[in-house]
Parts: structure tokens; C-alpha cells; sequence
């Protein structure tokens, strides 16, 4: 292969590159409150919609498992009442329809909001709890190798 | 679950964090227990609320090899308390999430490995793929969470046999009281953007990059727009036997 043919390669390569790159950022929008938005039926908003509740006929698990899978939660929670997902931009809790319904209820807040709204749940988890211990000990002793 | 169990809930969220101060610094980090006792006591009593609901007693049972020398052992607790195995007679129904996790010692070539299954006496019962797909994975128990992978795990089970129809679902309950002025979030998470699409720029940006570097170096060192070489016409003339 001659120089010139293996230069031109290259700079397609990296044209691809840079055409892949730029779609991927300027292509790209949305977020896990807009997935959910346009997925699920809103029945409440509060504080200027930085809170909002939306139902779905599909279970809790289903719901969480469909959220996380399209956005990939920071972090994960659950408990037998349900799952809290959490994002930079919210954190979400999936829990069962209220008693004699079906399917589940979906919880969007803001981080402040839902630490509130959640505290028994992920208190000294995911973040300050009023004592010390809030954490779970974590990691065996060969962890990391 | 009630108000009251709510409320419960937090006072024992409480006493747990003051137990647990001792707890965390007296006992050094080792193999066992994968919980800490406030820990287990926690998710031992959750598993609880969960069976006064469900009339299914949940548990947990962990058994670690620890071939780097602080023991091998194994780290049960259930509905019916820690250190108590959720198959029992008082049990008419029972889940348990059962898992291995195995140290090898420094000097083995082997690596640290975990794996794990979900017993029951429930026809229909979650499965070890329900708890995949749920986001629980045999790395996680290898991690530095792996209390909480492990508690994650088996507080799915309530919920998923609620999704299976084999047990009544479970509802949140939200807390209205005001915090206490100390306790807020902390540690906000990554950007959302860039856990779903990190990848996707990582692969372009290298593609991109690579092939730069590979022009460059084409450029430099090949010198594709170089003349070309002049071929030296008097010796081609030697040869072709020209003379004067």
C-alpha cells in the first residue's frame, strides 16, 4: 500500500471518527425525567416540576428495570416496597400502586426532595442521617484484587 | 406497610446508627460477617415488615471461603432474626438469597469469585436471572459493597414475588416529617449523559484520535507528498547501452 493511499485511509478513519463523535454529542438529548416523562402518565407535579408522580399499569419491577435499563442509575436501592434509582438529575423510587390497584407509582425529585421524601429508606445511604454508622461496612478482604 | 411501621423504621434507623459507631471502628475489616450486625439487624427486621405483609419469610445466606486466612464461615439471617435461617417450621412459605463468595489467598494464581441462586419451597418462585436483571451481580459481591449487594439482593425478593403474583405488593410510604438541619444529600452522582453514552464517546474519540495520529505519522515518516525520485538518466544510458 502506498503512502498516499494509507494517509487517505487514516484521515477517513478519522473523519468517521470525528462524524460518530459529533453525532454522538450534538445527537443526544434527553434524560431519565424525559424518558419517564414521555412513558409514563403524570398525576401530580409539585415545586415547579421539579417533583412529579407518575403511574404505570406495569409492575414495580418491570417499571424499574425498564428506567435503569435505558439510564443506567449512579446508584440502586431497593427494598420490599420498591426500588430508588439515582441519577444526578433525580432520584426516582418505583413502588407498587396503592393498596386494591394495580401496577406501580413512579417518584421523580430533585436530589434535596427525595433524600426528604425518602429518608427512611436511603438515609445514611445517600447522604447525611442525624448519627454516625451510615453506612454500610462493605468490602471483603481481598476486595479489589 | 403502616405508619407506624414507618415510624419504626426511623427510630430503628436511629439506634442502628448509634450501634453501629462502636461496631465500625472495634472490628476490623475481614471476611465475616459480610453485614455488620446493625446492618443485619436492619435488613433482618425489613424482611420482617416484609412477611407480616406477605405471609413469605425471606432471608439471606451467605457462605465465604476465605482462603487469605481470616476464616471461612457462613452469614445467614432471615425474617425470624440474624443468624436464623428463613427454612424453618415456623416458615410455611420461604425465599432465600443464597450466595458464595470465595478469597484466594495472595498467592494464588485464582481469582476472588461469587456466585449465587435463589432457594425456595415457592413453586414459581424469582430466580437467580430475576435478581440479574434486577442489577445484581456476582461483582458486586466481590466489591467493596458487598453488604450492600447483599442486602440489594434480598430485599428484591419480596418485590419480585409480588410481580410473580405469589405474594401481595408492597408499598413505599414517604416521609412528611422535616429533616434534621444536619442531614441532607451528599455525594451527587456522576453526569447521567455521560453513564449512558461514556462509552459511545470513548470508541468515536478513539477512532477519531487514532486516526489522526496514524495521518500524522504517515505524513512524517512516509512522506507521501514527496517527489518522487529522480532516476539517474546516465546510468540508464550506461545500460541501455548508449554511447557517445
Amino acid at each position: 500500500m502506498s503512502p498516499k493511499v494509507k494517509l487517505f485511509a487514516a484521515l477517513g478513519a478519522a473523519g468517521v471518527g470525528l462524524v460518530a463523535l459529533l453525532g454522538v454529542m450534538f445527537g443526544t438529548k434527553g434524560s431519565v425525567r424525559s424518558y419517564i416523562a414521555g412513558k409514563y402518565q403524570r398525576v401530580e407535579a409539585e415545586s415547579k416540576g421539579s417533583s412529579a408522580v407518575y403511574t404505570s399499569n406495569q409492575s414495580p419491577g418491570v417499571v424499574a428495570k425498564s428506567i435503569s435499563s435505558r439510564w443506567k442509575p449512579a446508584e440502586r436501592v431497593n427494598d420490599p416496597g420498591g426500588s430508588f434509582l439515582r441519577y444526578r438529575s433525580a432520584i426516582i423510587a418505583v413502588t407498587a400502586a396503592g393498596a386494591g390497584q394495580t401496577g406501580s407509582r413512579i417518584y421523580v425529585d430533585d436530589q434535596r426532595s427525595g433524600y426528604n421524601r425518602w429518608y427512611p429508606y436511603v438515609g445514611g445511604l445517600w447522604g447525611t442521617f442525624s448519627g454516625p454508622g451510615e453506612t454500610f461496612r462493605g468490602g471483603g478482604p481481598a476486595a479489589g484484587k | 406497610m403502616t405508619a407506624r411501621s414507618l415510624l419504626r423504621r426511623l427510630a430503628r434507623a436511629l439506634v442502628i446508627a448509634g450501634v453501629a459507631a462502636p461496631a465500625l471502628t472495634a472490628t476490623p475489616a475481614g471476611a465475616l460477617p459480610v453485614l455488620e450486625a446493625a446492618d443485619a439487624t436492619e435488613l433482618a427486621q425489613s424482611l420482617a415488615e416484609a412477611t407480616e405483609d406477605q405471609d413469605v419469610c425471606y432471608g439471606w445466606e451467605v457462605t465465604v471461603y476465605d482462603y487469605g486466612g481470616s476464616g471461612d464461615g457462613i452469614d445467614q439471617g432471615s425474617s425470624l432474626g440474624v443468624g436464623k435461617s428463613a427454612n424453618a417450621a415456623e416458615c410455611a412459605q420461604w425465599v432465600i438469597f443464597e450466595a458464595t463468595i470465595t478469597y484466594t489467598s495472595a498467592s494464588s494464581e485464582s481469582e476472588d469469585s461469587a456466585s449465587f441462586s435463589v432457594g425456595s419451597n415457592v413453586a414459581g418462585a424469582p430466580t437467580a436471572a430475576d435478581l440479574r436483571a434486577n442489577g445484581i451481580s456476582e461483582g458486586a459481591l466481590l466489591g467493596n459493597n458487598d453488604d450492600q449487594a447483599v442486602a440489594n439482593a434480598t430485599l428484591l425478593l419480596p418485590a419480585l414475588m409480588a410481580e410473580k403474583g405469589l405474594a401481595e405488593p408492597i408499598s413505599l410510604e414517604a416521609n412528611t416529617q422535616p429533616l434534621p438541619a444536619s442531614d441532607k444529600a451528599t455525594g451527587t452522582p456522576g453526569s447521567d449523559w455521560l453513564r449512558k453514552y461514556g462509552a459511545a464517546v470513548a470508541v468515536t474519540a478513539l477512532l477519531f484520535l487514532g486516526g489522526l495520529g496514524w495521518a500524522a505519522w504517515i505524513f512524517f515518516r512516509e512522506h507521501p507528498f514527496a517527489p518522487a525520485p529522480v532516476r539517474n538518466i546516465s546510468s540508464s544510458r550506461r545500460s541501455g547501452g548508449l554511447s557517445e
